[in-house]
């Protein structure tokens, strides 16, 4: 009996050995969404790239919103120095954005309630009735999740998708480098972060 | 009906559960959080150790430099990893906003790294190189149990002080479950404890 129960753990070591790696591949590639759209109306985006220029001249996108995480204490300057508004402006010049396609909206998010609720008004405030999200490839499924429950009974279309093209290949080992790992578990943790709320009757931020 | 009457006391008892959960969670979820803090103070001439996992930690260790214009610093980031500025690895973001800060480049010294890990052992190595005594390990609060852990194996031996410090502003350890970032940050170290534990035993 004692030799079953030693096969049966050898086994499920082994099993583990080999498929962790793809349980862990495919749970990093659950994370990736990209929404296939004709066209929208703004692209709301958190810094403007040659993609946002190609988007705007192939007549898929109207408008350019980006929207500028303002905290201090927050934020590293570099990626904005120390007036975001000049610097993305300078770089609408740079890659040939008309100015009159930007609008720039700057505020502290506490988190990405925070942040969704803030696009929602936005959005609404500009009598919008469709959006192209750019993110992160590892943040498109939390902008999704996000989206489906706070943009409800909204007359808004989203849709989302990541700017660089990422292949299955750049997800293997994901979980090697801690940036990634730390990046992917931060999407799992702020979906659950929304559940624990509503479970605990807590109003989150 | 005996089967009836079990499930109506097991719905009851869980009922019963959670509500004691939703009524109490401040007594029972604040110490998630309280366990991970270890408060330490900087002592003037210290190294300053920091890495570029999160820019309130960074400018902490900054302003720490700032008001001790004698110290050092250690900035140490991940070189493979990109950031949204095309190219620019967490390292060269550090040392742009370190001249952005106006932070002595003297003083300053970069080091490529890849966990805490080996954080904690480039620290090691460049305060036997420079002859350095003592540092301030500066992190983030709930970052400190995990971080004290890994460095006193790393210099355990060593004849080394290190002592750990931490920011406080911008943090809510008595309502972590309720902030987003706190929320992320408090269960990924939960994770990563056992995580690193395990590897120091086995691997070291």
């Amino acid at each position: 009996m004692k030799k079953i129960y030693f096969l049966i753990f050898v086994v499920l070591i082994a099993m583990g050995y080999w498929g962790a790696p793809k349980i862990a591949k495919q749970i990093g590639a659950y994370l990736i969404v990209y929404d296939e759209f004709e066209n929208a109306e703004y692209l709301i985006t958190n810094g403007l790239s040659p993609k946002t220029l190609e988007y705007l001249n192939m007549g898929k996108v109207e408008k350019i919103l980006v929207t500028v995480d303002d905290d201090p204490k927050g934020v590293w300057k570099a990626f904005y120095g120390k007036n975001a508004d000049l610097k993305i402006r300078e770089k609408a010049a740079k890659l040939g954005i008309p100015q009159e396609k930007i609008l720039i909206y700057k505020k502290k998010f506490v988190g990405e309630i925070d942040r969704i609720t803030f696009h929602k008004h936005i959005l609404a405030s500009l009598k919008a009735e469709s959006a192209v999200f750019f993110d992160p490839f590892y943040h498109t499924r939390t902008r999704r999740f996000f989206l489906n429950r706070y943009f409800e009974g909204l007359d808004i279309k989203t849709y989302v998708q990541y700017e660089k093209h990422i292949g299955m290949e750049e997800l293997k080992q994901w979980w090697g480098k801690t940036t990634y790992a730390n990046l992917f578990l931060e999407q799992y943790l702020s979906m659950g972060f929304y559940y624990l709320n509503k479970l605990l009757l807590t109003r989150a931020v | 009906m005996i089967r009836i009457k079990k499930i109506s006391k097991v719905v009851t008892v869980a009922f019963f559960i959670y509500s004691m959960a939703v009524c109490f969670q401040s007594i029972w979820l604040k110490p998630f959080a309280s366990l991970l803090i270890v408060q330490g103070s900087y002592v003037r001439g210290d190294l300053i150790v920091v890495s570029t996992g999160s820019y309130e930690r960074f400018l902490f260790a900054a302003d720490l430099l700032k008001k001790n214009p004698s110290s050092n610093m250690l900035i140490l980031g991940d070189q493979r990893l990109e950031t949204p500025l095309p190219g620019k690895s967490p390292l060269d973001i550090a040392k742009i906003e370190a001249d952005l800060l106006e932070l002595p480049k003297d003083k300053l010294e970069f080091r490529h790294s890849t966990s805490t890990l080996v954080d904690a052992r480039q620290a090691k190595k460049l305060m036997k190189e420079k002859g350095f005594r003592a540092a301030s390990i500066v992190s983030d609060p709930y970052n400190m149990r995990r971080l004290r852990i890994i460095f006193n194996y790393v210099f355990e031996n060593s004849n080394l002080e290190l002592r750990f410090v931490h920011g406080e502003e911008g943090w809510y350890p008595d309502s972590w479950w309720k902030v987003e970032k706190d929320f992320d940050f408090v269960l990924k170290e939960w994770i990563k404890f056992p995580i690193d534990l395990i590897r120091l035993r086995l691997v070291g």
